[in-house]
Parts: structure tokens; C-alpha cells; sequence
């Protein structure tokens, strides 16, 4: 897809053109109630101006009521909501803006592109409605809409579109206007995989081309690696861990974020802490029936022997070997005897159960050539991540 | 704005549901007197009450098991049936839906009146006797013509679910070794029940309650029901007190029968029946099938539109109608003169017209309205104010315009057209917020969001979203609200004075001169209602299956 790039647009505020990194949105103390349901617990979010935001978390998370409460789509109970210096929301001051006040773009999940309305009508609704002179607005349309490879459709009706022409066509219509804050509710999730992996690429260009802020909701952390330089992933109506994708990948912030990227998490009790160098504590804890492992802990509140504490670590770096009588090769991994339970293909690799001291672990590996039955399971020290409970933040603030 | 019209619809049905309940514990109409249940005192003292209630059950029961076991075995014909013809079936089985009931009785007494009717001329003289039996005055023939007015309700309600249920719950019975019947009997039945017996109970409440066939058919030979006993009290000379009270005995029956039919379908709603899996298989029936199915669909067609409607023309056609057609001498001066030269049929035109047209906008538009905080706005009060809504829907319109008359009689309202056109919307706006309310609920609200959040205000997402989206339940129901509105009777009697009749009021006053005026006029106001139906079905019916 090649287009021309659209003219820079005009900044909103003076403070905004000033500095590049100005936080552009900022959510304060965010609280909605649906009825005795709290689906979010006083959220917090910065998004500096041009930056793209990611919020991850399962489903019921609340990471999609933040996002229509920023649109003005829900009205929260509490807290504070500032677009481009401008609060558009605050339960303090009473102040609480139409979504079509806000200056805003949003690509929803269903895409909801209206189904009585051309491709060019769709797109060039925000500027009819911004009464635009027809000749300029179809211009601009044309422009969006030959951007995002639309314009031989321009007239087709809408109904006759496939789905990622629909998505096209949403996000072209959220980009119309020149809005700096473009919001994506689960933008891919309707789409088959490959053509996910086209339309991520393609508009992390335009994001980039176009500079808008954007913050797109998901519960595909792939997804939100791929498309934001910011995740924040949510639980329960808090907020779990924030931070760029590495960051908060390899070093999860809570056993919650690591399950919920797929982390084995073993539960245990710390055994011995001895300082490592560098922040980091190495431990050792005992899990399941006997098995002693041991890992690192970057933490800073102190961890006493006999705590409990839990021990996590990725399926790739789960080993699998032939199972050993001897000590093995001495490559300071750590060797655990185990059970090879079951084994699936998966493409690129195998996915295997395996057993270890009584706890099920996840290994991803090569296909092995050896079926189920003894194996030796290999951990290296530093992969193995401790944390001082399995609790999550939610956890936390439910206890307090 | 939408709240507004909740509101307004709230006090449409108070205002003559409250005027009703008071009127009935006044004695007096003269002077102030302490409220008392005398009113109901003497209701239960009448001896004719009990024949009343007697003749008025029986019509609802009978009325709604005729038209239930027609409704379904029609709907079954046209959706799950290999039969040539369908699709014309599955619209002309429509059309006694959109007749007028009062017009139907009328062209049955011409076709099969004792003594007088066409059948009976043509059969006296080889079998005088063979068609003794065969007495339209009286509760049967009440029966018997409301149940081929009612039956395209139930086939309305039936084939919406009987179309769409997935064909994997018949198969799966099949393939485990069910026979037809037993399928049939076992599952398909049971999974059409929700929305028959929901059908039905608005079936029997309406019915029942229906003035204009009582009055044409039982009348005449002074057979008592309920609301022909509540015309009477309204006559001269006038019991007021005594029509509340029946009035209220009645609306509350009524309202316990709609309230209790509403409760059955929500928790009913979204049984095993949905849209996904695929859709059944129609059945490969059988020669003898083949003509069992056409013999019904003929003979319904042929007993709800063809044969009266025929008759009626005939009569229209005669100058002076003996009970035989004599073809060389047609004839249009009953046309002429009910066109021309009686006074009353261009002003009543012209009132029907008007509040058809202008009621069925105030109507759509309310009902549109109270559709959008039934589904966009109401939250957790929507689940009360749909229900409430939708009580005037199951009440009957001779006791709407009981309610109207009291609440304002003392009014300079009364006696005008607008008494008349506050009584319609009163009684028939559900109607739309209903059918609008469920195409609504198929909306995606993202649709309208996405607008709001692209810059729309709320009245401009109104008119370039939601109101285009919702054009086919908008055009289906006002089509609808006209042809009711057209026909009405039950109100209309109770509320019109001179210089307000409409052709259905005229229709009963000319009914004790000439019956060729009668039926001239009837053709007149059929026509009105078939170009509406035309409409109605080129618009598309699929909007009022839902």
C-alpha cells in the first residue's frame, strides 16, 4: 500500500507543540461502578503526545471501559480525563464532554461501519458532520481513503465490503478528520491471521506517518507488542504492570502478568537468599513434593527463608533432554528428573506437558525424539524469576 | 426527547385508565356522592351479566384455538413445505390481517345469513333444509369470523420461530429414530410454544375484547357480550357508572392476561430457538400431502377474502340485494350515491384520512422515540417501562374510548376530531415502539457511537444513522397504524360526534338503511386498506415477524 503522506496536523495546544513528548492523555483516578460491579478501581494512564499506548488483559479487565470512558462513551463514577491539556472529564468539577466534543477517532471491534452508506460517505461522515464544504471534504476523503487503499471502492456500498475492507474503511473514517487521539477497540480481532499480521504492520505506519496518539485496546499481547511502544496490562479494574513491551515481558511485574503471558508459575516456599550482585537476589525455594530450584529476585522488599513465594519461568526456556543417570553436562543448568506427558505439534516447534516433583509445567521446545515417558527437565538459574507471592495488585487492593 | 415521550405515553394510558377506575365508584353525575361499589353492585346483579361474560369467554377460547391450529398448520405449509407457490401463499395469508372485521362480518351476513344469503339461495331449492344449522347471529358465527381475522396474528407470531429454528435439533431427532409425527410432536411443537402461546394470549385478550363483529353479528338478535353491553350503557339513556364498571372489570382482566404474556415471553425469549446452525429442511410431502395443503391454503383464502369480498362487491354492485347476483344488471348507483350524494362519506373520508395519516405519525414517532430509551437510555428502568408501554396493545378499544370519553368529556376536546385522534395514538403507539423496539435490539449501538465519537451531535446521528437503519420497522409500522387506524371502530363509536364520523362509524349508520350503501362504502374503505396493504408488502412483511 503506498499513498502520499498527509499534510502535519495542526497542533491543539501551544504547551502540546512545544515539547514532543507532552503527555497528550491523562487518565487520573478513573472509578465506574455497574452497579455493585466495580469495573475499575481508580485507573491511572499517561500517554505522551504521538506515543501509542497498548491496554492488555483478559477479558473483563476493564481495559474496554477505559478506553469508551476516554471516547465519552461511558460516563465513569469517579476521577479525571484530560485530552491535549483539555479535561473533557472530572467528577470533581462536573465537567463531562460529549464523545463528539472530543476530538477524537475510534476503530471499533465490529468496525461498525454504517451499512446504508457508501465507502466515501462512511469516511467522509466526521467532516459532513463538522459541515466541511463538500468539495474539500471529498478531497480529504479521497486522500484517506487512497491511504488505506480504499479509493477503486470509494462508491461500492458498504454492505458489499469483506471484513478487512470494513476494518479499512473504520479506519479510515477515524482518521479523516486529522483527530491526534485515535482509539482501537480489539481493532484485529475479526480479522484471520494473516491478514492480522498485514493490517499491524501496516498501521504501525501510518501511526507513524500520521503521529497520532493512539491507544488501542487487546487481549492478544502479541497484538500489543506489535502495535504500541507503551502496554499497560490490566486485571480486575486495576492496573498489573506498565512499561515498554521487553521490559514488562521478561521481566514480569507480578505472578499475575507472568501467567497471563504464559509464564509456568510454581508456588513454594523460599528456602535460602544469598546476594547475587547487580539488585538481584538469587534464591532457592522448595516447590511441589521435594524439588529445589532456584532462581533470581529483583525485588527490593526483603524475602525471609520459609516465606512463601513462587517461582516463574517461560516455556521456551523449560529444557528437555533424554533422561540421565549421571550428573549430567556440567553447563550450570539446573536438572530436575521428570515425566514427558503428552507432546503437540504446533508448527515451528512442539508444545509438551511435562511433570515435575507433582507440578505440571509447559515446555517449549523443538520436536524431541523421544516420546512420553522419564525425561530430565533443565532450568538455568537466571530464567527463573521469583516473586514474593502469588499475588496480583488486584489482589492487593481487594485485601485493602 | 425520548424520556418525554415515555412520559407522554405513561399518561396516555393513565389518563383514561384512572378516569375509568373513578367513574366506577361515582354514583351520581349530578352531585357529589361518597364512593361506593355500587355501580359493581348492580353489574352483579344483572341477570344478562353472567351471558355476557358466558358469551365473551367463549369467544376469546374458541377464537384463539381455531386461529391457533390455522395459524400454525398455515405457517408450517408456507415455511417448511416444498409446495409450488410459497412465497405468494406466505403474503396472501397476510391479508385478512389487514381487513376490516366489522367489513368482514358484513360480507359473510351477505354471503351466508340465514334465509338471506347467497349459499342459501343456492342450495334452498334442491335441499331446503341442509343449511338449518348454519346461523351466523349468534356466538359461532361470532367465533367463526374472528377467527379468520385473527388467524394471520398467530401465523405472524408462529413463523418467525418456525423459520429460523436451527434444522439440527429436527435432524439430530430424525437420525436417532424419530418418525415425522413424532418429531414433529416432540420437537418442533415445543419449540414453537413460547411464541404460540404468546400469540395466543394476545389472541384471546384481543378477541375477546373486539367490538365491531359482536355488534354486527350478535346484536341483531340481542345476544349479550361485554362490549357491546358497554355501547349499550353508553347510549341513551346513559349509565356512565355502570359502563366504568365493566370498563374496569375488563381492563383488569385484560392487564392481568397482557402483564402475564409479557412475563411468559421474557423468560421465555431466547430458548433453544436461534438464528445460527442452519436452517431446516422443508419436507417433500406426498401427493396426498400435496393436496391436503392446497385444499387448506385454498379454503382459507377462499373463507377469509375471496368468497365474502365477493359477496360484498356483489351486493355493492345490486340495487336492491335479495340474497342473488343477476350480472345483467350491475349496477353503480349505490357507489353514486354514497360518493356523491350522501353528505357524511366525503367528511368521513376525509376524517379517516386525517387521523389515519396524522395518527400514524404521532404514533411511529412516540413509538420510535420510546423504542430508542427502551434500548439506548432506560438501563435497568427500561425492563419495567417496555411492559407497562405496551398494556394499551391488550386492551380493548371500545373501553380505551370509554376511558377517553370520561376522562374528557367535560373538555372542549370532546366531541372534536382530536378526542378521536388522542384515543388512536393512545391505543396503538406499542404497537410501533415494539416493532421498532426489536429492530433496535438488532442494531449494533457501535453504530451510533462510532458516529457520536466522529463528531455527530445526537440529533445528527438521529437523522443520518439510527433513522435510515430503522426505515423498514418505521415504514411497516406506520403502514400498520393506517390500516388500524383506517378501520377502527371500538373508539370510534364512543367518541365521534357530527361532523366527525369516519367510514367505519358511517358504515353502522348506513348498516339500518341499504345494504348496497353499506357495501359500496365497505369497497370504498377496502380499497384503502389493500393499496396500504400493497405497500405493506412490497415494503417487505419480514419486518413484523420478529
Amino acid at each position: 500500500m503506498v499513498a502520499e503522506v498527509l499534510e502535519p496536523p495542526v497542533q491543539r495546544t501551544a504547551a502540546a507543540a512545544q515539547t514532543q513528548a507532552a503527555t497528550y492523555v491523562r487518565v487520573r483516578g478513573l472509578v465506574k461502578r455497574f452497579g455493585n460491579y466495580t469495573a475499575l478501581g481508580g485507573v491511572g494512564i499517561e500517554v505522551a503526545e504521538g506515543d501509542t499506548l497498548a491496554l492488555l488483559g483478559p477479558s473483563g479487565c476493564g481495559k474496554t471501559t477505559t478506553l469508551r470512558c476516554i471516547a465519552g462513551l461511558e460516563t465513569p463514577d469517579e476521577g479525571s480525563i484530560e485530552i491535549g491539556g483539555l479535561p473533557v472529564f472530572d467528577s470533581a468539577r462536573r465537567i463531562d464532554l460529549m464523545p463528539e466534543q472530543r476530538e477524537l477517532g475510534i476503530v471499533f471491534q465490529s468496525y461498525a461501519v454504517w451499512p446504508h452508506m457508501t465507502v466515501a460517505e462512511n469516511v467522509g461522515f466526521p467532516l459532513k458532520v463538522r459541515r466541511m464544504p463538500k468539495a474539500e471534504a471529498a478531497s480529504q476523503t479521497d486522500e484517506v481513503l487512497e491511504l488505506v487503499g480504499l479509493l477503486p471502492w470509494r462508491d461500492r456500498s458498504a454492505m458489499l465490503l469483506s471484513g478487512g475492507q470494513q476494518q479499512r474503511v473504520a479506519l479510515a473514517r477515524a482518521l479523516v478528520h486529522k483527530p491526534r487521539l485515535v482509539l482501537f477497540d480489539e481493532p484485529m480481532s475479526n480479522l484471520d491471521a494473516q491478514l492480522r499480521e498485514q493490517m499491524r504492520i501496516e498501521l504501525k505506519l501510518l501511526q507513524q506517518r500520521l503521529n497520532f496518539t493512539a491507544i488501542f485496546v487487546t487481549h492478544d499481547q502479541t497484538e500489543a507488542f506489535a502495535l504500541a511502544r507503551h502496554v499497560v496490562v490490566m486485571n480486575r479494574g486495576h492496573i498489573e504492570a506498565e512499561g515498554e513491551p521487553r521490559g514488562i515481558f521478561r521481566r514480569p511485574a507480578t505472578a499475575f502478568v507472568a501467567r497471563f503471558f504464559g509464564y509456568n508459575v510454581l508456588p513454594g516456599k523460599v528456602q535460602t537468599v544469598t546476594d547475587a550482585g547487580g539488585g538481584a537476589h538469587a534464591v532457592d525455594i522448595a516447590v511441589g513434593d521435594g524439588l529445589r530450584l532456584g532462581g533470581l529476585y529483583y525485588g527490593t522488599a526483603p524475602l525471609r527463608a520459609g516465606a512463601p513465594a513462587v517461582l516463574c519461568v517461560r516455556k521456551e526456556q523449560v529444557g528437555l533432554t533424554a533422561p540421565e543417570t549421571a550428573a549430567g553436562p556440567r553447563d550450570g543448568r539446573q536438572r530436575v528428573p521428570a515425566m514427558l506427558r503428552a507432546s503437540s505439534f504446533q508448527g515451528l516447534h512442539d508444545e509438551h506437558v511435562v511433570i515435575a516433583g507433582g507440578i505440571e509445567l509447559r515446555a517449549i521446545q523443538p520436536a524431541l525424539e523421544f516420546e512420553e515417558g522419564p525425561v530430565t527437565m533443565t532450568l538455568a538459574r537466571e530464567d527463573c524469576l521469583i516473586m514474593p507471592d502469588a499475588l496480583s495488585v488486584a489482589d492487593q487492593k481487594d485485601i485493602a | 426527547m425520548p424520556w418525554l415521550a415515555v412520559v407522554i405515553g405513561f399518561l396516555l394510558i393513565v389518563g383514561p385508565v384512572a378516569a375509568t377506575l373513578l367513574r366506577s365508584i361515582i354514583t351520581s353525575d349530578t352531585e357529589l356522592t361518597l364512593p361506593s361499589l355500587a355501580n359493581f353492585a348492580k353489574l352483579l346483579n344483572n341477570p344478562g351479566m353472567a351471558e355476557a361474560v358466558g358469551n365473551t369467554l367463549a369467544t376469546g377460547i374458541g377464537v384463539t384455538l381455531i386461529s391457533s391450529v390455522l395459524g400454525c398448520t398455515l405457517a408450517w405449509i408456507v415455511v417448511r413445505t416444498d409446495i409450488g407457490g410459497r412465497r405468494w401463499f406466505e403474503v396472501l395469508n397476510l391479508v385478512p390481517f389487514f381487513l376490516s372485521p366489522y367489513v368482514g362480518a358484513m360480507s359473510w351476513l351477505y354471503f351466508a345469513a340465514p334465509n338471506a344469503g347467497i349459499v342459501q339461495k343456492l342450495v334452498k331449492p334442491y335441499a331446503p333444509h341442509l343449511l338449518d344449522w348454519l346461523n351466523l347471529y349468534s356466538i359461532g358465527g361470532v367465533i367463526w369470523v374472528l377467527s379468520l381475522f385473527y388467524t394471520p396474528y398467530i401465523y405472524l407470531f408462529v413463523i418467525g420461530p418456525m423459520r429460523s429454528m436451527d434444522g439440527a435439533l429436527e435432524d439430530a431427532a430424525r437420525v436417532h429414530g424419530a418418525r415425522f409425527w413424532t418429531t414433529t410432536r416432540a420437537i418442533t411443537l415445543p419449540l414453537i410454544m413460547p411464541a404460540l402461546l404468546s400469540g395466543a394470549l394476545i389472541v384471546l385478550v384481543t378477541s375477546a375484547g373486539l367490538f365491531d363483529v359482536p355488534l354486527a353479528l350478535a346484536s341483531p338478535r340481542a345476544i349479550h357480550t361485554i362490549p357491546t353491553d358497554i355501547y349499550g350503557a353508553v347510549q341513551y339513556p346513559t349509565d356512565f357508572g355502570y359502563a366504568a364498571a365493566l370498563g374496569t372489570l375488563t381492563m383488569v382482566a385484560t392487564m392481568l392476561c397482557s402483564l402475564f404474556q409479557q412475563r411468559y415471553v421474557r423468560s421465555r425469549r431466547f430458548d433453544t430457538v436461534s438464528g445460527k446452525g442452519y436452517r431446516p429442511r422443508p419436507v417433500r410431502l406426498s401427493p396426498a400431502g400435496r393436496i391436503g395443503a392446497y385444499t387448506i391454503e385454498t379454503l382459507y383464502l377462499a373463507m377469509g377474502v375471496v368468497l365474502p369480498l365477493m359477496a360484498l362487491i356483489m351486493v355493492s354492485l345490486s340495487s336492491l340485494w335479495t340474497g342473488t347476483f343477476n350480472p345483467s344488471r350491475i349496477t353503480f348507483a349505490n357507489f353514486r350515491y354514497v360518493w356523491f350524494n350522501y353528505g357524511l362519506t366525503q367528511q368521513a373520508l376525509q376524517n379517516s384520512l386525517f387521523l389515519a395519516a396524522v395518527g400514524a405519525t404521532i404514533g411511529v414517532t412516540l413509538g420510535m422515540l420510546q423504542a430508542y430509551f427502551v434500548r439506548r437510555r432506560g438501563g435497568r428502568i427500561a425492563r419495567i417501562v417496555e411492559p407497562v408501554l405496551s398494556l394499551p396493545l391488550g386492551i380493548p378499544g371500545i373501553i380505551i374510548g370509554l376511558g377517553f370519553l370520561i376522562l374528557l368529556i367535560r373538555t372542549p376536546l370532546y366531541s372534536t376530531i382530536w378526542i378521536m385522534l388522542i384515543a388512536y395514538v393512545a391505543h396503538f403507539f406499542p404497537f410501533a415502539m415494539r416493532s421498532i423496539s426489536a429492530m433496535l435490539l438488532s442494531l449494533n449501538p457501535e453504530l451510533e457511537q462510532s458516529a457520536r465519537a466522529s463528531g455527530a451531535t445526537w440529533l445528527q446521528t438521529m437523522r443520518y444513522v439510527v433513522l435510515p437503519l430503522l426505515r423498514p420497522a418505521l415504514t411497516a409500522s406506520w403502514l400498520m397504524l393506517f390500516v388500524i387506524f383506517i378501520r377502527e371502530l371500538g373508539a370510534s363509536i364512543l367518541l365521534y360526534a357530527q361532523g366527525t364520523e369516519t367510514i367505519s362509524v358511517v358504515l353502522v349508520v348506513l348498516s339500518e338503511r341499504n345494504f348496497g350503501y353499506v357495501a359500496a362504502l365497505a369497497v370504498t374503505q377496502l380499497m384503502l386498506l389493500l393499496g396500504a396493504f400493497a405497500l405493506f408488502a412490497r415494503k417487505g412483511a419480514s419486518i413484523l415477524e420478529r
